[in-house]
């Protein structure tokens, strides 16, 4: 068997091992559906409540999306002002870490409170959560410069807008792509978890408020398929991201290289 | 065999002064000493010393990319003098006569290609750094033409061997056709094979142009199959110790590797190396 069908089947295997398991198990112990469903009558929840769940989805995958765009647009921004001057990182970094360490529930309630739009606050929320990886990975890329390049930029006369744009900007991409990958699973999280907060207010519609309706109601059938949903989303959002970095660096970074056969 | 090209230029006027050139790091560390060295038109002078002797510093120095602590480096024909506050490389602003390209160019020990870029798009960054857009498909094309990389325009540097990365190296200097070519121990990392045939086209490439070639190594044998002046360093700190003329006419061929001249040149080269690094012993004691 190639290795390349081996890299898919063997966790193909994995899962399906897990879910006839986990289907037997329920069967045989008679577990009730409102504290374990089965594997296929969580499939026909998410079937029959497929317009519900799925418009959720929709509001979460908003979110997350400006999230991360809002969170790319700074973190690149931030990191850019950083590499201006050591006195400007070291004097703003300790605040960047500020904002990566508090716990976004803790602040949440207080950016829901100062945020009158409620789309607007959770994505406020999920960019707090997501900006951290952004900032100090392209922050590190942008001075991770080959020094004999910076040389030869420098003997070319090479002014500070052309270093940027075919030295830093090139030299940080691979960087950059690292801290995407984290990011965009953050922006997720991020917004999950705003919309949790936001949710005990009753002001969202999002995935994570369905979660929290359906536990309420002990609907677990609909909290495992929404719960699915979610992890789909992040599945899918690491893949596009990891799509995007193939695509950008796969001509000369080590990183996404063929491995040798 | 053509004539060498490097005699009957007239006049031979001086490319790099440096005098009394001295650097010493902030650490205290005295890596060049009083260095009184004239390159002329037309020269290819190699620096020749031990490890750690300050060669690279000294043609780093040549090149701009580091001031001397004492004394002056000039350069022609810009004038363009950097002494002790000197700061910022003169690349740009000594400028050939069409006002638009750089007068010297650099190798460096290492390829040092940038890693996203195609062959191309290295080759030609003197031109765009310096936004010079006249004739940049026909410059490119004669570099590349000279490295024998023409094939390999749009290939990516990692898909390339060291020795043809090398090559790449060596187009991007010559793009801009500079007066003055500074090499870094350019070849110190190939086989011996590759080795032999770069510097057979660099010594081709210097007798066909009017190139001015100052060139670091510590390979004895490549000093004496490529220079027309060699000029020996002493241990740290470095300073120069002795000069030696080499005759043979360019373009040079294995068959001068296996001559007898060769063979001399190298043993009375040898024997100046060994007296430089025997006398750097008691200045060094009371210098410090």
């Amino acid at each position: 068997m190639s290795r390349r069908v081996a890299r898919w089947l063997a966790p193909a295997a994995v899962g399906a091992g897990v879910l006839l398991s986990w289907q037997g198990l329920v069967t045989a112990f008679d577990v009730p559906f409102y504290l374990v469903p089965a594997p296929s009558l969580v499939a026909k929840t998410l079937v029959q409540d497929a317009p519900l769940l799925f418009d959720a989805l929709l509001v979460t995958l908003h979110i997350t999306a400006l999230a991360l765009l809002l969170a790319v647009v700074l973190g690149v921004a931030v990191a850019l002002v950083f590499v201006q001057s050591r006195i400007i990182e070291m004097s703003l970094f300790p605040y960047a870490v500020l904002l990566q360490v508090t716990p976004i529930v803790a602040i949440a309630p207080l950016i829901i409170i100062w945020v009158k739009n409620p789309l607007a606050a959770l994505v406020v929320c999920a960019t707090i959560v997501a900006i951290f990886p952004i900032i100090s990975n392209t922050t590190l890329g942008l001075r991770s410069v080959d020094p004999g390049l910076a040389d030869l930029f420098r003997l070319y006369g090479a002014g500070r807008w052309q270093t940027l744009v075919r030295l830093r900007v090139p030299s940080a991409l691979p960087y950059f792509f690292a801290g995407l990958r984290v990011s965009g699973g953050l922006a997720l999280i991020g917004a999950v978890v705003a919309e949790f907060v936001a949710g005990t207010g009753g002001t969202s519609s999002g995935l994570a408020y369905q979660i929290l309706q359906a536990g309420l109601q002990l609907n677990i059938p609909r909290l495992f398929a929404a719960l699915l949903l979610i992890t789909l989303a992040g599945v899918a959002i690491f893949a596009l991201v990891s799509l995007a970095a193939h695509l950008a660096l796969r001509r000369w970074h080590e990183s996404e290289l063929a491995p040798e056969p | 065999m053509t004539p060498d090209p490097s005699y009957g230029r007239s006049p031979r006027g001086p490319v790099v002064e440096m005098r009394g050139a001295s650097k010493t790091y902030p650490n205290g560390v005295r890596a060049l000493d009083l260095i009184n060295l004239q390159v002329r038109d037309g020269d290819f002078a190699t620096l020749i010393g031990p490890s750690g002797c300050g060669k690279s510093t000294l043609l780093r120095m040549m090149g701009g990319l580091t001031s001397p602590t004492a004394g002056n480096v000039a350069l022609w024909p810009a004038r363009v003098a950097h002494g002790e506050r000197a700061e910022r490389p003169h690349a740009t602003r000594a400028m050939h006569s069409d006002g638009n390209s750089p007068a010297l160019a650099f190798v460096f020990q290492h390829p040092t290609l940038m890693p996203w870029a195609s062959v191309e798009r290295n080759v030609r960054l003197p031109l765009d750094l310096a936004r010079n857009e006249d004739n940049v498909a026909a410059k490119l094309d004669a570099a590349l033409g000279l490295v024998a990389l023409r094939d390999f325009a749009r290939v990516y540097p990692r898909e390339l061997s060291g020795g043809m990365q090398m090559r790449v190296s060596i187009a991007r200097a010559l793009v801009t056709e500079p007066r003055l070519l500074l090499m870094d121990e350019p070849f110190g990392a190939l086989d011996e094979i590759t080795r032999h045939r770069l510097d057979r086209d660099i010594s081709e490439l210097w007798a066909r142009r009017s190139l001015t070639v100052v060139f670091v190594t510590h390979s004895i044998y490549e000093a004496v199959f490529l220079s027309t002046r060699v000029l020996v360093m002493s241990a740290r700190p470095g300073r120069i110790t002795g000069e030696l003329e080499i005759t043979e006419p360019h373009p040079r061929t294995d068959a001068f590797r296996t001559s007898e001249r060769f063979a001399r040149s190298c043993q009375r080269l040898s024997a100046m190396l060994a007296d430089a690094s025997g006398d750097s012993v008691e200045p060094r004691a009371s210098g410090a």
